[in-house]
């Protein structure tokens, strides 16, 4: 009686026993893929990179860091990169995510390319220059009742190289259930202090990362970010400029006007700053104390639902009609947009009806 | 002397795997592997997918698990721990397979392989293989009964996948929408197949 | 009962992500199908095509888009403001792209609430997918109808 109990429990033991060494040896033996090389750019770098996960996780291991929202869940379609040799088929998950042109180009997503084999793939050349920092926040102040401006000390790398109207991906932390995610914010300091980063951030309701900022993250706490990204940069004409932003699209117009500043570029620039009431306004003073210090520099505040019978005796209206009325020619002008997607639009159609090339229209959604 | 052993080699093979496709079809006559046919059935493309994952995965793990019944529970007498131990052999198979699939094939696997974690456990495959020991099969009956098997799950998903895709389900009440006409749709069909037995007697 | 990977993968995509705090689910349980069939018949029953009822929404939500944040009136009695925010944000069906943030909030004189986005008039419109009970951004066929003087 006992003997036969022992067999069949001895032979149940022995039977998974075997099956599960079986798997973990075939997890060994069949999903290995060894060291594989990813050229880059046409040997601009080199990677040797462990096989078996996926193209985007293995270029950030190695310090390559390709914009991506979603964490490599192929949805968002952020990571997209050119595989010219070794990608292997197109998979049915970033099929629909690819116009035939780009598949024409080779282009893939990153996230959903398994590095198998060699690879030959191509990104563009600023991403070379993106690294992944540590930083310390030395103030979160309040601008106004939904706006605050953080200031971060660089940890490691202690310094960073961009050009004003960048932006960085900021890292939340896990807070609450809530996972972790990156989000992009423009860069507000000037390049010249290096060794510090600071971003204006709008409170949204229920929004995972400004909730965490505002909510969560205390002075004095580490903070994660990668950058600098993006192409919203001046451009090297002589032509006047109008600029357009609200709220925490100021950050990169603020950035931008003070690097103006520090370089001694006097071009011609009118800032209009669109807002609903008063209490929506800030930098005021900022602004007008650089207004007095650089005589091509003009600030335009508008505000569209201030009561009518407050104090404010600046613009009045939406910030469309402000800027039409100020300039209700504007074809010699370039136009530098930062905001909502809605203002960015009611901007271009006003400008490009009074006259500006839609190319001379620069703006950043933030996409 | 059983009476298969009568037939010829093949005239056997076949006999087995039409009586277990058709008059023993193991979702239409047995109603099993119920519940990956409703929810995968939607569509016959991801049918025909999920189908022939099952068909491969019975065939081979009926196979498998006539060897490990023949030449190792039977000799330890141990044939009463044959339901946990087919369980465990089925699971590590399928594993198994989608590793090498990955390896080998993208495109098989992007076709084929998602579907394999779905019918890891899988009551269907296991009947099979549990259905075969209540007769005297040599080991390629017994593997003409798994395909044989797999075949009638397969065709049975396949048709049902084709009759959804037609069925408006948003015209149809609330209550009988989604698993409720699927359900009346398999048993109008188990009529049909109900029809066959009989015909082959094994 | 046992879902293909697919459905799999876009009820994951539809709970809780890195886009989506709270997801597009809510607090319902039910699988999206019979979301989906379920707001269908409600519409079905009120006698107001899904175009007509998308048509309205979309009208309000450009019309408070427009008006950059300020309030504007729809109807008598139903006012829509939009809330600006930077970024954009993917469907959870795969392949629809990406859409920008931001939401147009219309209230009712009673103080009942819609909150629109880009995307969810986009599933409206695609998906007939109003999202589950219980999000904010539910948009209850009937209560919508009724606010938009649809029936």
């Amino acid at each position: 009686m006992l003997v036969s109990i022992l067999i069949s429990v001895g032979f149940l033991l022995a039977c998974g026993l075997v099956l599960a060494g079986l798997l973990v040896l075939a997890e060994k033996k069949i999903l290995n893929y060894g060291t594989c090389h990813v050229d880059v750019n046409a040997g601009r770098k080199v990677l040797d990179v462990e096989g078996g996960s996926s193209l985007l996780s293995s270029l950030a291991e190695q310090n390559i860091f390709i914009p991506s929202a979603c964490g490599g869940r192929g949805s968002c379609a952020y990571c997209k990169l050119k595989v010219q040799e070794g990608g292997g088929m197109v998979g049915p998950v970033e099929e629909p995510y690819l116009s035939p042109e780009e598949r024409q180009d080779h282009v893939r997503l990153a996230c959903q390319v398994k590095v198998r084999r060699d690879l030959k793939i191509e990104i563009p050349d600023e991403l070379f220059s993106v690294s992944r920092f540590r930083a310390k926040l030395l103030h979160k102040k309040p601008l106004t009742h939904d706006i605050v401006e953080l200031r971060l000390q660089l940890l490691e790398p202690d310094s960073i190289s961009f050009e004003a109207g960048q932006y960085v991906q900021l890292e939340s932390a896990e807070y609450k259930g809530r996972e972790s995610v990156m989000r992009g914010y423009s860069i507000s300091s000037v390049p010249s202090d290096n060794q510090h980063l600071e971003l204006i951030i709008r409170r949204v309701p229920d929004g995972i990362c400004t909730t965490w900022v505002f909510d969560h993250l205390k002075e004095g706490a580490e903070v994660l970010f990668s950058g600098p990204y993006g192409f919203f940069h001046l451009s090297d004409t002589q032509a006047p400029i109008i600029c357009i932003a609200g709220g925490s699209g100021m950050a990169p117009i603020w950035a931008i006007v003070r690097d103006m500043k520090e370089k001694g570029i006097a071009r011609p620039t009118t800032y209009f700053f669109g807002a609903l009431t008063q209490r929506d306004l800030f930098f005021l003073d900022e602004f007008r104390k650089l207004e007095q210090e650089c005589p091509w520099f003009k600030f335009v505040p508008a505000l569209s639902k201030e009561p009518a019978d407050s104090g404010w005796t600046g613009e009045r209206g939406l910030i469309t009609d402000v800027v039409s009325r100020h300039f209700p020619d504007t074809s010699k002008h370039e136009a530098y947009l930062c905001g909502s997607p809605g203002m960015i639009d009611a901007s271009v159609a006003v400008l490009t009806k009074n006259g500006m090339p839609e190319a001379n229209v620069f703006y950043d959604k933030f996409a | 002397m059983t009476p298969l052993a009568d037939m010829g080699f093949l005239s056997s093979f076949l006999l087995i795997f039409v009586s277990a496709a058709f008059t023993d079809n193991i979702l239409m006559a047995r109603f099993l592997g119920m519940c990956s046919c409703l929810g995968v059935s939607k569509k016959v493309d991801t049918s025909l997918g999920l189908g022939l994952a099952v068909m491969f995965v019975t065939a081979a793990t009926a196979a498998l698990n006539y060897l490990v019944y023949q030449y190792l529970l039977v000799p330890l007498h141990l044939e009463y721990l044959r339901l946990i131990v087919f369980i465990v052999v089925i699971a590590a198979f399928t594993q198994l397979v989608e590793m090498i699939i990955e390896r080998v094939s993208e495109k098989l696997y992007n076709s084929l392989g998602i579907f394999l974690p779905l019918i890891t456990v899988n009551c269907a495959i296991l009947g099979i293989s549990l259905f075969m020991l209540n007769k005297p099969y040599s080991f390629l009956q017994a593997f003409a009964f798994g395909l044989g098997g797999g075949f009638g799950w397969f065709l049975a998903i396949a048709l049902i996948g084709g009759i959804r895709e037609k069925i408006n389900e948003a015209a149809l009440p609330k209550g009988l929408a989604g698993p409720g006409i699927t359900l009346v749709v398999i048993g109008i069909m188990a009529l049909a197949f109900v029809g066959f037995s009989g015909m082959i007697k094994i | 009962m046992k879902e293909t990977p697919d459905d799999k993968a876009l009820e994951d995509r539809l709970g809780a992500s890195k886009f989506s705090g709270e997801g597009f689910l809510g607090t319902d349980h039910r699988p999206v199908d019979e979301i989906v069939a379920a707001d269908l018949h409600e519409l079905a029953q009120l006698g107001v095509a899904q175009e007509t009822l998308l048509a309205a929404l979309r009208d309000a939500f450009e019309k408070a888009r427009a008006a950059l944040g300020g309030e504007v009136e729809i109807r008598p009695g139903l006012k829509a403001v939009a809330h600006e925010s930077m970024g954009r944000i993917p469907s959870p069906f795969r392949g629809d792209g990406v859409f920008e943030k931001g939401d147009v909030v219309l209230t009712a004189a009673d103080g009942e609430q819609i909150v629109l986005t880009a995307l969810g008039l986009a599933m409206i419109e695609k998906h007939s997918f109003f999202q589950g009970r219980g999000s904010r951004y539910r948009v209850e066929p009937a209560r919508a109808a009724r606010l938009l003087d649809l029936v």
